[in-house]
């Protein structure tokens, strides 16, 4: 190989200017920031998921009512047998108090007569008097025990209501013996308001209102027998327009109910200002 | 972008720093990539065109082409050097043997600079990459903590622990460690890429100065 005289290079490398490509660097930087200034990705106006919440007992029926003995004729009649079973048994071992025949001298005289039997002629010795006389006071107790749970269960009802409608779901009674397995459950009216509310987002002026006025709209709902919103429409609004409008989006964003229906429902739901307040 | 807006001084000197990082990261990303690209695409083609030539002069007449790689850095330096020493020889005939011993010696250590100027060329603005990845993490860290000292003082101040005097400033020093993360992912990303790349680049210099230095041990024994 024989060399001849190089050529001279005087920018051999001819790399990218630097700053050019800082100033893309910069340029691109800037369009992101534009484009999350804008809302380009609708990160702050994406609707939030919907939380389903699958209530295996608890399922929506048109009328959770319905096909059940009406419950409290159906209650007092027990809580009296069991009242008048607990006065019997106290005393003594008396099982059947209604069975006849069998027994007929002992226990009428034991059951009936301990309360009038005490005071006078009859021959009942200190020691019958003493048994009955605790029986009577054991009684007693129970009955002020019971009492006082009435009393607690009365103000747990109250401060149920209280809550709102999210303790509807709480409230029904369920696995009564005579059901047939699919008549308890939440009514639909309040399964699909829960579910609207759940979806309504409440500005800070209208939890401000809620302290101050009762607002409140009634709508008219049809629902297909998917679950799917057929169409709505506000028959009584509130006057407040901005409770308004936050229904009407609310009604929009709910238009799949997560579980299908029985079948088509036209649902006159109450929407209550106070209610959705308290809730959030 | 209110999370941005919304936050305190510190957090916002924070964003703006990890926001330089990020910036000269990615111009740096960009410029490495077009360099090494180049660098690699026309050593590539340099080393089909310099075993298709026998001649020196021949290859040295189309450097031009392959002016982003660093094998024509290394040929052009030998070339030079070559050049000079047949210079200097022309006028000292009786002394070539000793010449052309020193040539060889003279050839390796114009080759060991040129290889070494052209890893620190190769290398050039990669530090910042790794400076980058290693501590915009810590940096956003800094910002959050900040943040969450300033939202716990809120609390204080308030009295009030609720979620919603807590959530906001949490979450408005979070931002911190994000932006952190987004200017140092890319940057450990993309110095690790490089560094891979010059790697090879770094190797075919080495393989092509074992070469070159062949080639001229063979024209001192053929001469």
């Amino acid at each position: 190989m024989s060399v001849a005289p190089l050529r001279q290079f005087n920018t051999f490398h001819s790399d990218p200017k630097f700053g050019r490509l800082l100033l893309v660097s910069l340029i691109a930087h800037g369009l992101i920031w534009v484009a999350f200034s804008i809302d380009l990705f609708g990160t702050n106006t994406r609707p939030k998921p919907p939380i389903y919440y699958v209530d295996l007992i608890h399922k929506p029926v048109l009328n959770p009512q319905a096909g059940r003995p009406d419950p409290r004729p159906a209650k007092k009649p027990k809580a009296a047998t069991v009242k008048r079973t607990v006065q019997t048994a106290a005393p003594t071992v008396t099982k059947k108090p209604t069975k006849p025949a069998v027994k007929p001298l002992v226990k009428p005289a034991k059951v009936v007569k301990p309360k009038p039997v005490p005071k006078p002629t009859t021959k009942i010795d200190q020691r019958k008097e003493q048994k009955v006389q605790s029986a009577l006071d054991e009684i007693r107790e129970r009955q002020a025990r019971q009492a006082e749970r009435d009393a607690l269960k009365d103000k747990l009802a109250k401060l149920r209501d209280s809550a709102g409608a999210a303790t509807v779901a709480a409230d029904v009674p369920v696995g009564m013996p005579d059901g047939t397995g699919d008549e308890a459950g939440i009514a639909v009216v309040a399964f699909v308001q829960a579910f609207i509310q759940q979806n309504w987002a409440l500005s800070r002026y209208l939890i401000d209102q809620s302290r101050i006025a009762n607002i409140e709209a009634k709508a008219t709902l049809v629902y297909s027998a998917a679950g799917k919103l057929i169409r709505y429409r506000i028959n009584t609004p509130s006057g407040n327009q901005q409770f308004d409008d936050s229904l009407k989006k609310a009604i929009i964003k709910s238009q799949q109910l997560p579980q299908p229906l029985p079948k088509i429902l036209e649902l006159n739901v109450t929407f209550n200002l106070k209610e959705m307040a308290g809730r959030n | 972008m209110e999370l941005v807006l919304n936050a305190g001084p510190v957090v916002k000197l924070v964003l703006l720093i990890l926001v330089y990082f990020s910036v000269v990261s990615w111009a740096i990303i960009f410029y490495k990539q077009l360099v090494i690209h180049r660098a690699i695409r026309d050593s590539e083609r340099f080393l089909d065109f310099f075993w298709s030539k026998k001649r020196f002069d021949a290859i040295g007449q189309g450097l031009d082409d392959y002016r982003h790689s660093p094998l024509t850095v290394l040929f052009r330096e030998v070339y030079s050097e070559l050049a000079q020493n047949r210079r200097q020889a022309d006028g000292q005939e009786a002394d070539t043997l000793v010449a052309d011993l020193g040539e060889q010696e003279r050839v390796a250590r114009v080759l060991r600079r040129s290889t070494t100027s052209e890893g620190h060329r190769l290398e050039k603005y990669l530090s910042f990459l790794a400076t980058t990845g290693s501590a915009a993490p810590f940096i956003g860290l800094f910002g959050t903590v900040w943040g969450i000292m300033d939202a716990f003082h809120d609390i204080g101040t308030t009295g009030n622990a609720s979620l919603a005097v807590v959530a906001p400033g949490i979450s408005e020093a979070l931002v911190a460690t994000a932006i952190g993360l987004v200017a140092a992912i890319p940057a450990v990303i993309g110095y690790n890429h490089f560094i891979n790349k010059i790697n090879v680049l770094t190797g075919e210099m080495d393989n092509f100065c074992q070469e070159m230095l062949n080639i001229v041990q063979r024209m001192s024994q053929g001469r």
